[in-house]
């Protein structure tokens, strides 16, 4: 069963789940970009540009869904 | 005591600061951070430069509180007709911003205005007061980061624009030197196409430091008309001494001093101006009356040579005239700059191939198609997602950041992450920890004084110059000083998302339609240069009477004449280590190839519009036809692909020339054409040799460049 859609609390802050999954999403994104760019990998795409909005989209719905719930 | 200067400027900032603030509370004005932001984007290095850029924020934000008192008149009951009013003014702005010589005028037009009418829309009301309260913290802070620097430590722009002047002059005084040894067949230096570029570099800077030093400095007040004339006369003695340059390829196998019997006197006329010029700015007061120059040539001894090696003398001539009567009237100006009233000598007229009117420039359009669709896509998401951080305020911040970024598309996003990160950090540092423990404005103007100083400090070198700007803004906005100061967490942690969530926005449009690396931007605009290039070359002789032929032509030589320019400036952005440093380090050279195809083909479109004998033209009608259809196959193999790396046919153009030459020598024996007509068909002559063996040269230096790297994708 999936997790219930909640609000993270940090230092007493409630923020919104999908802030959280977006900025988590994005920094996955990035970091992922950052691999793929160094073992040569991002030569095989044919438009990078959009493989990272898609791997933001993907990594930020993967995140809302499994981890906080959507 | 010797205070450095970075010191100074930051207890000037720092003062402007704290007598922003206490004024503005004192006056129980709201928003007292709109002065503190005025204080922050004008303090510049020199007393000019400040005065400048406060006028021109001042004149921004009365222009874009008018606007938005007009557009606030008609669309304050539909949300929708009004973000569509801000997004098209904001793009306008844009656009407006990099052709203008006040870029800053237009984007603070852009963004106050949104400002202005994001802030009013809920309660339309208060729009008047919004549009007055922007526009008096903004006077009160230029005005007291004015007086201060009026009164403290006054450092005038005027020392810096005779100092980069000086710079330029030596340049040319070098330069000078160099291409007369070149041209006399004496000694070539290695070291010239570094002291062109470093001088294209400070040449640009002296418009700026002009503009800013009228503000600042009576006398470059009251001599503004003759600076600007300076500032013309000397692109156009650069650009005739790159192109003159040029044209010694063609000389090499000639005897200069027989040819020109008085070139060996003209170089040294010309290098004694030219040490005039350094002289006076040195400050000599001794002034010479010079007379132009008769360039002959010697005519029994050219008889015997080639058409080709004729055509290379008729263009160096008229180089050579060319920078006589320039070389006189920038030697006038300077002398009627420094020692007062001489006879001012007018410069020659310069045939110029650009259009009179302004086309539309893509890389702009492009710039505020992004703005606009950035401050939609905000408004979207703050109208759809319930309880959005920070609201509208998302759109207010957004609009500044969007212009500035667009514009200037080089500068990375990621390059701003670290100031704003910092100023968040310093701000939230004082919100939570220092400002509860503040009982008076004692307190409050001490710690606002300490800040500020600080955040000057740490970023005073001039490339920090964004970053200081930035965290300084950030610190102010986290602090958010009101007389009636009440502390909440949630305000710095919503600023914190919104930032985020800017941040996120923006990165994804700048990657889109195109990739925002370097190498990308580079490919796709060599494709377009290359593309315009042949275009024109294609054209028919003498324009189209054609209306929209017209502006296509247009559209196509402002691209040939400006883009060298915009690579110029992506290229300091190449990326060495993933490009490789060889490549990188030879990319320079490559566009030093690019600026002499731009002029040989903006000589070749001006020399296919002087008059021709007819009957020559029709002589050689195919031979040309043929030419200009290889130079514009190899135009439209480079447009298809900049990063190749063909091998290059010299034989063939030898070829053609040999062909055409002896088709010219039976035409010339049947049909003599006068002196007019003779000079007007070698200029053309030289025109198409120097382009083929331009584009010949860029694709040669092309070749010495591996390109793999530059053609793998790769995320930004």
């Amino acid at each position: 069963m999936l997790p219930l859609p909640h609000e993270m609390v940090v230092g007493g802050i409630y923020l919104s789940p999908l802030f959280v999954a977006a900025v988590i999403g994005v920094v996955l994104a990035n970091v992922s970009g950052s691999l793929l760019n160094r073992y040569r990998l991002t030569q095989y795409f044919f438009y990078p540009p959009l493989v990272m909005l898609s791997m933001a989209v993907i990594y930020t719905l993967f995140i809302g869904t499994f981890i906080f719930g959507s | 005591m010797n205070i450095s200067r970075e010191v100074k400027e930051s207890l000037k900032t720092s003062l402007a600061m704290m007598l922003a603030y206490a004024i503005s509370l004192q006056m129980g004005w709201d928003r007292p951070y709109w002065a503190g932001f005025a204080v922050a984007f004008c303090s510049l290095p020199s007393l000019g430069q400040s005065l400048n850029k406060a006028t021109l924020r001042m004149w921004g934000t009365v222009m874009a509180a008018v606007v938005a008192l007009a557009v606030l008149s008609v669309a304050v009951q539909s949300r929708w007709l009004a973000i569509s009013l801000v997004a098209l003014w904001c793009a306008m702005c844009t656009y407006m911003m990099s052709g203008s010589r006040n870029p800053y005028f237009w984007h603070v037009s852009g963004f106050v205005f949104t400002i202005i009418v994001i802030d009013s829309l809920p309660q339309p009301d208060t729009a008047f007061s919004v549009a007055t309260l922007r526009l008096q913290q903004t006077a009160l802070g230029i005005l007291l980061y004015g007086l201060v620097s009026v009164f403290i430590w006054p450092y005038s722009t005027r020392k810096q624009l005779r100092a980069t002047a000086t710079s330029v002059v030596d340049a040319q005084s070098t330069l000078v030197d160099a291409y007369t040894n070149e041209f006399l067949g004496d000694s070539v230096n290695i070291q010239a196409k570094e002291t062109y570029g470093q001088m294209l570099t400070q040449d640009g800077q002296l418009s700026s430091l002009v503009a800013a030093a009228t503000t600042d400095s009576l006398d470059v007040r009251d001599a503004q008309e003759s600076w600007h004339e300076l500032l013309k006369i000397n692109a156009n003695f650069n650009e005739r001494l790159a192109l003159w340059r040029e044209g010694f390829r063609d000389l090499k196998a000639l005897d200069i001093k027989t040819i020109f019997p008085q070139a060996q006197a003209f170089s040294e006329e010309l290098c004694s101006r030219v040490q005039e010029i350094k002289a006076i700015n040195g400050g000599a007061s001794k002034r010479s009356n010079r007379e132009p120059f008769a360039i002959e040539i010697d005519l029994e001894a050219i008889q015997t040579l080639s058409h080709f090696e004729q055509a290379a003398i008729a263009t160096t001539r008229r180089d050579l005239q060319q920078l006589d009567e320039l070389s006189l009237a920038l030697l006038s100006t300077w002398q009627n700059l420094i020692l007062g009233d001489a006879t001012k000598r007018q410069p020659p007229s310069i045939e110029s191939n650009l259009p009179s009117f302004k086309p539309l420039d893509l890389e702009r359009l492009l710039a505020s198609a992004k703005v606009a669709v950035s401050l939609l896509i905000a408004f979207v998401l703050v109208v759809y997602i319930p309880d959005f951080p920070g609201g509208f305020s998302l759109l207010a911040t957004a609009c500044p950041l969007a212009i500035m970024l667009f514009n200037t598309p080089q500068i990375p996003i990621k390059s701003i992450y670290a100031p704003t990160a910092y100023g968040v950090a310093f701000g939230t540092f004082f919100y939570v920890l220092v400002m509860p423990s503040l009982s008076s404005f004692l307190g409050l103007g001490t710690m606002i004084f300490a800040a500020t100083f600080y955040l000057c400090h740490s970023f005073s070198k001039p490339e920090q110059a964004i970053g200081r700007m930035i965290g300084l803004a950030m610190f102010l906005s986290i602090i958010s000083i009101t007389n009636a100061q009440s502390y909440n967490i949630l305000s710095v942690t919503t600023t914190i998302q919104v930032w985020f969530i800017l941040f996120i926005l923006l990165g994804v449009i700048a990657q889109l339609p195109y990739s925002p690396l370097p190498e990308k931007a580079i490919f796709r605009l060599l494709k377009r240069y290359f593309s315009s290039a042949s275009f024109l070359i294609a054209q028919p002789a003498n324009g189209s009477t054609d209306g929209m032929q017209a502006l296509k032509s247009a559209y196509h030589r402002q691209v040939v004449s400006s883009l060298p320019g915009t690579l110029s400036a992506w290229s300091a952005h190449l990326n060495t280590e993933t490009l490789g440093a060889n490549s990188t380090q030879q990319f320079p050279t490559l566009l030093h190839r690019l600026y002499a195809l731009r002029y040989r083909i903006e000589a070749l479109l001006e020399a296919r519009e002087l008059k021709h004998s007819e009957l020559m033209r029709e002589y050689l009608a195919a031979d040309l036809l043929e030419w200009r259809q290889n130079i514009i196959a190899r135009l439209d193999e480079l447009a298809k692909d900049p990063y190749s790396s063909s091998s290059i046919e010299r034989s063939k153009v030898d070829d053609a020339s040999h062909r055409l030459q002896s088709k010219i020598r039976s035409c010339l024996n049947e049909h003599p054409l006068d002196t007019e007509e003779r000079m007007s068909f070698y200029r053309t002559l030289s025109a198409y040799r120097g382009a083929s063996n331009a584009l010949l040269d860029f694709i040669d230096e092309s070749s010495h460049i591996d390109w793999q790297p530059w053609r793998e994708e790769r995320f930004a």
